[in-house]
């Protein structure tokens, strides 16, 4: 029930724009689905994951009963989303250019809504 | 002369005084108050500011909270700047978030130092990828 519930995330995440790349990755480490080859997600996915463990102890150290939703490291090309539930994790690569002006459009169709 | 700096409406009773490690020539004085309080608007809780090693230099919050940001986030960034040189040598990390239910904390790596943000939500929110 909950893997179908994160396969379907995951399917919506892939269709968001300027994604070029998202991994699904259980509890274990082992990469799920993905649309990247199996070498470089196997890659990304054992480099993501003691980041994600050290946020995780981080952000329960900083404040009690505190969870982490993800994390995200824009780099100058790209910015990478590791999103942390329950066990899975899932990682997003999107460009920096298409989600800039993704997000500047919906910023510019909000405050036209607004008026 | 001591400064403070008020972070929201309800904190004006409490003043915070900022951790000055290292003198800085400023040509006005309220420099560092107009970010702070720019910042303050915004909803930024506490801001921290190092040098590129991961010695701060400024920050509103106190000294022991300050150290306690620093002495948890410090490995992470470092850490994070090595995933991403693994990944691609070539490209480097300019912006880290973290997100959990309660609050956030950006961190902008520049070349010279290291800006923290931390910021708290208005209400708790459960996580989720959606």
């Amino acid at each position: 029930m909950a893997s179908n519930t994160v396969q379907m995330t995951f399917d919506r995440l892939v269709q968001l724009p300027g994604v070029t790349g998202a991994i699904l990755i259980d509890g274990n480490g082992v990469p799920v689905r993905t649309n990247l080859p199996a070498n470089v997600a196997r890659i990304y996915a054992d480099r993501m994951r003691p980041l994600v463990i050290l946020a995780r102890s981080m952000v329960q150290d900083l404040e009690n009963g505190d969870e982490l939703s993800y994390v995200r490291l824009r780099t100058r090309r790209q910015e990478t989303m590791v999103a942390t539930e329950n066990e899975h994790t899932i990682i997003l690569i999107q460009d920096n250019r298409v989600l800039d002006e993704s997000w500047r459009s919906s910023v510019a169709s909000r405050r036209a809504s607004a008026l | 002369m001591s400064r403070s700096s008020r972070l929201s409406v309800t904190e004006t009773q409490r003043k915070s005084t900022p951790v000055v490690k290292k003198a800085v020539i400023r040509s006005r004085s309220y420099d560092g108050d107009a970010f702070v309080n720019l910042f303050a608007h915004r909803g930024a809780r506490d801001i921290m500011i190092l040098d590129s090693h991961g010695v701060p230099l400024r920050s509103t919050c106190s000294q022991r909270r300050t150290f306690v940001f620093v002495s948890n986030l410090k490995p992470l960034l470092f850490m994070a700047r090595n995933v991403v040189r693994d990944l691609d040598p070539s490209n480097d990390i300019t912006f880290m978030r973290i997100r959990s239910n309660m609050g956030e904390i950006h961190m902008t790596l520049g070349t010279d130092f290291i800006l923290i943000v931390v910021q708290k939500l208005r209400r708790l929110r459960s996580s989720s990828t959606s």
